[in-house]
Parts: structure tokens; C-alpha cells; sequence
């Protein structure tokens, strides 16, 4: 029976939206972490003899999974090296293989030459060093990043930039909070924060994740009760199975 | 008495497929903008049942995404979209998105605004949809989603893909707001408890009818034994 694996098709479903739920959740306090959202769609075929109209029921597929780019809360951190980001756009890194990523994370120290790196030791871009001789960096809303030296003097010594995409929700994820761009997400649009619509920056702030624990705890309890339903589905086709064997006694 | 059996056997294959239908209704519970469906029996000319299905559009549970880009739409009312040849379709999966030229698409068709072009969007920030499906930027109108009403001569028919067809006779101008709200979703119309009690209904129809044959079963062997006896 045809049943038995639509009801299989919906309890796949929902295992792998708790995937989803349970990565969301283990995220919680993940510095600039965009929370994912199954899409979910009806499968059938649908025939039309002009007359009548037959749904050919085939049950449900989690078609793709979505990122939900939304603002995440922004935390002071009081380390001079962490920037969050207030509004739309990305950190440009380079990549161990020299291509462009993009992340929402700003959790930046330096490396041992003094460059500006991320949390995974990934170049910013474009490139800062900090000398030795530093005291104190101080990076301002428009990304223009100033170094007080040890005898009191200041210098500017380079500028973040921002990247934004059309469509970020087509961007593909490389893991450890870094996007990459893809054919749906459209060309990166490149400026300093604060221009062409694109956020401005906070230092010593970070950009918490955009988990929501209550809501993800809903769809949990959503997700346990349907998946119980369909099981009550294909208890049913067993039984039915059950009867139409026992015609032959 | 074959007849009986037969008709036994006719209903119990009745049942197990509004049983699949059941079953595509409760593994879509959780799916949003689903229409629940619900199959029922015609008769043809010869006089044997042919199996059709009607699509409740009624809504579902509204619940809040503060995406800019999910909207719901009222019970009767549509949006219009294109496919890459030009096909019309009609929409009320509201889980729009952006394609890498910022035109709003649904599942990669473009929504059409009046004038049967495609929308673009410059900045999704403070793009907003007011409830006739004027869109707009900056505060400023920037275009209008082509809605449309399923009238009363409508015959709304669902496709596979989750996209709709209306005969031409049946598409009419919005009569009133179509009732977009922006941000929100719209949950599956599926509901539970009916699905529960056709299942335990359907269920009961099957057993009873298994218990005919099996009845019929038992009269026609009674017939072969006492009928031999003198």
C-alpha cells in the first residue's frame, strides 16, 4: 500500500527537521550564527481529465534547507578586537586557498606577524597589521581602523569593509561560520560599513546567533506530534494490511 | 454471491485509498501552505466509480517569521507567477525568496507584477508589501503584485508543484484587500482530529467489509457441506 510510504516520506521529514532543530539549539551561543529552516514541500502528481481532478497522494519532502539571515543580539564583549556588525553584510576572509569567504563573525585577534585574523586564524580582508609597538587599535562605525602607539601617537592603519549579496539567502555554507557565494546568491556588492545599505560596525561588541530557544522549542514539540501521527498513519496501513491477509482464513 | 464479494472487495479498495489520502494529509501536517485534500467517488457513465479529489484552500495557522519575504495571502485570493516559458501559474505559497537579480520568485518562477513583468527589490531592508500587494521601498510605492480573486465560475485546480491553474473565466480583480500580511506564515490547513476519525472510520469500513467476505465465506462452505448431506 501506497500509504505505508507516504507515512515513511513524513516521519523522513520530520527527523530531519529535528537535525535541524538540534543544531539550531547546540548554536545557541554561537558568536554570529544564522539559525536553518527546512522548506518542506507536498509530493504528488496530479492527473486532470478535464472532468475530474485526482491528487495522487506521494507525501512530503524536505526540499531544501534554508539559513534565516536576521540580525542575531549584539553583546559587549569589552575586547577591542571583537567588532559586530549592525545591519546588512558579511566580513571578507581569505581563505587557506586564497578565495574570498564571508562570515558574520567578528571575533578577531591578531596572528604572530600582527595581521587581523578571524576566530579560525583566516586573513581579514582587506589585510591590517598591527605593530609591535601598539597600544591600543580603535576601529570606528565606518570601518577605519586607528593605532595609538606606545609614545602616544596615532595612525590609521587600514579599513574593514563589508560585503553584501542580493540573495544571501543562496549563499553555500563552508563550514565554521563562513559563506560562500554561489549562483543564487548573486555578486558580492563591496563598500566601507555604512554605505550602499550596508550595516555599520560596533567594536567591542559581538553579533550573538539568531537562535530563538522558544520558538525552536515549539517546533520540536510540532515536529515530536507529527512524527507521532504519522506513525499512528502507518500503524493503521499495518492493520489494514493485517485484515486484507485475513480474508483467507 | 460472487457479487457480494466482489462489492466487499470494491469497498475495501475504496478505503485504502482515502487512507493514502490520509496519509498524505498527516505526513504534510507540518508542511506550510499546504492544502489538505480530500478524495471522493464520482460515477461514470458505466456506472463504475471513478476516484476525484477536491483541495480544501481554506487557511492555516498564521505564525510570526519577521521575514520580509513570507506572506500570506486570503482564502480566495492568488498571486501571479511565470515559469521561464511564460506559463501562468497561480500562487498562494507565500515562502517567496530573491534570485540572483533580486526578482522575487516563488520555487524559480518570477511573481508578475501588473503590468506582467517580474519585481525587483533593491534592498530587502526596508522592503515592504501592504495588504493590495503595492510593494514598496524607501516608504516610496515601487510596484504592484498582479492578485487576482478565484470568482464564482472559478475552477481552482492544484498542480504538483504547488502552484495552481484557474480557467479564464474564473479570474477576477481583487475585490477587496487581498489580505496580504508580510512576515508571517501560514501553517498547513490539515486538521487532526479529522484526520483521526477518517482513519479510525476508514479503519472500521475496512474490517467490516473483510468480515462480509469472510461471511459469504463461510455461507457458500456451509452450502457445499450440508447440501451433501441426506
Amino acid at each position: 500500500m501506497r500509504a505505508l510510504w507516504i507515512s515513511g516520506s513524513g516521519m523522513a521529514a520530520e527527523e530531519q527537521k529535528l537535525d535541524l532543530i538540534a543544531n539550531n539549539m547546540a548554536n545557541l551561543n554561537t558568536v554570529g550564527f544564522k539559525f536553518q529552516d527546512a522548506y518542506v514541500q507536498e509530493m504528488s502528481q496530479v492527473d486532470d481529465d478535464g472532468r475530474n481532478v485526482q491528487v495522487n497522494p506521494a507525501g512530503t519532502t524536505v526540499s531544501s534547507i534554508t539559513r534565516n539571515f536576521t540580525q542575531g543580539n549584539i553583546q559587549s564583549t569589552g575586547n577591542s578586537l571583537d567588532v559586530a556588525i549592525n545591519g546588512d553584510g558579511f566580513f571578507e576572509v581569505t581563505m587557506p586557498d586564497e578565495t574570498t569567504g564571508y562570515t558574520r563573525s567578528g571575533q578577531f585577534s591578531l596572528d604572530a606577524n600582527g595581521t587581523l585574523v578571524t576566530a579560525n586564524g583566516n586573513k581579514v580582508y582587506p589585510e591590517v597589521t598591527v605593530s609591535s609597538d601598539t597600544s591600543s587599535v580603535a576601529i570606528n562605525a565606518n570601518g577605519q581602523i586607528t593605532a595609538t602607539k606606545n609614545d602616544g601617537t596615532t595612525q590609521v592603519i587600514g579599513s574593514l569593509e563589508l560585503a553584501k549579496f542580493i540573495n544571501p539567502g543562496g549563499l553555500t555554507d563552508d563550514g565554521q561560520g563562513v559563506f560562500k557565494p554561489s549562483a543564487n546568491s548573486g555578486d558580492p556588492v563591496v563598500d566601507s560599513p555604512g554605505k550602499q545599505g550596508l550595516g555599520t560596525l560596533q567594536q567591542g561588541y559581538t553579533e550573538g546567533s539568531n537562535v530563538d530557544l522558544a520558538s525552536e522549542m515549539l517546533k520540536m514539540m510540532l515536529t515530536q506530534r507529527s512524527y507521532e501521527m504519522n506513525t499512528k498513519v502507518l500503524q493503521t496501513t499495518d492493520q489494514m494490511m493485517s485484515l486484507a491477509n485475513g480474508i483467507k482464513r | 454471491m460472487d457479487n457480494a464479494v466482489r462489492i466487499s472487495a470494491a469497498a475495501m479498495m475504496v478505503r485504502e485509498q482515502q487512507h493514502e489520502m490520509t496519509a498524505q494529509n498527516s505526513s504534510n501536517i507540518d508542511t506550510d501552505y499546504y492544502k489538505s485534500n480530500e478524495l471522493f467517488y464520482v460515477n461514470t457513465e458505466d456506472d463504475t466509480p471513478e476516484a476525484a479529489s477536491t483541495t480544501d484552500l481554506s487557511g492555516g495557522a498564521l505564525r510570526t517569521t519577521s521575514n520580509p519575504l513570507d506572506v500570506v495571502l486570503g482564502k480566495k485570493y492568488f498571486m501571479k507567477a511565470a515559469d521561464d516559458e511564460g506559463n501562468i501559474y497561480y500562487i498562494k505559497d507565500g515562502r517567496l525568496s530573491l534570485n540572483s537579480s533580486g526578482e522575487l520568485t516563488f520555487n524559480g518562477m518570477k511573481i508578475l507584477n501588473t503590468s506582467g513583468t517580474s519585481i525587483k527589490v533593491q534592498s530587502l531592508s526596508d522592503f515592504k508589501i501592504t495588504q493590495t500587494g503595492e510593494c514598496m521601498e524607501n516608504n516610496a510605492v515601487v510596484d504592484k503584485i498582479d492578485i487576482v480573486q478565484a470568482g464564482s465560475q472559478a475552477k481552482v485546480t492544484p498542480r504538483a508543484d504547488g502552484t495552481f491553474t484557474i480557467n479564464d473565466a474564473g479570474v477576477e480583480a481583487p475585490s477587496g484587500y487581498a489580505l496580504i500580511t508580510q512576515g508571517m506564515r501560514e501553517g498547513s490547513n490539515v486538521n487532526r482530529v479529522n484526520e483521526m476519525i477518517k482513519m479510525v472510520n476508514t479503519l472500521n469500513s475496512y474490517e467490516s467489509n473483510q468480515k462480509l467476505i469472510q461471511a459469504n465465506d463461510d455461507a457458500v462452505s456451509k452450502a457445499i457441506t450440508e447440501f451433501g448431506k441426506f
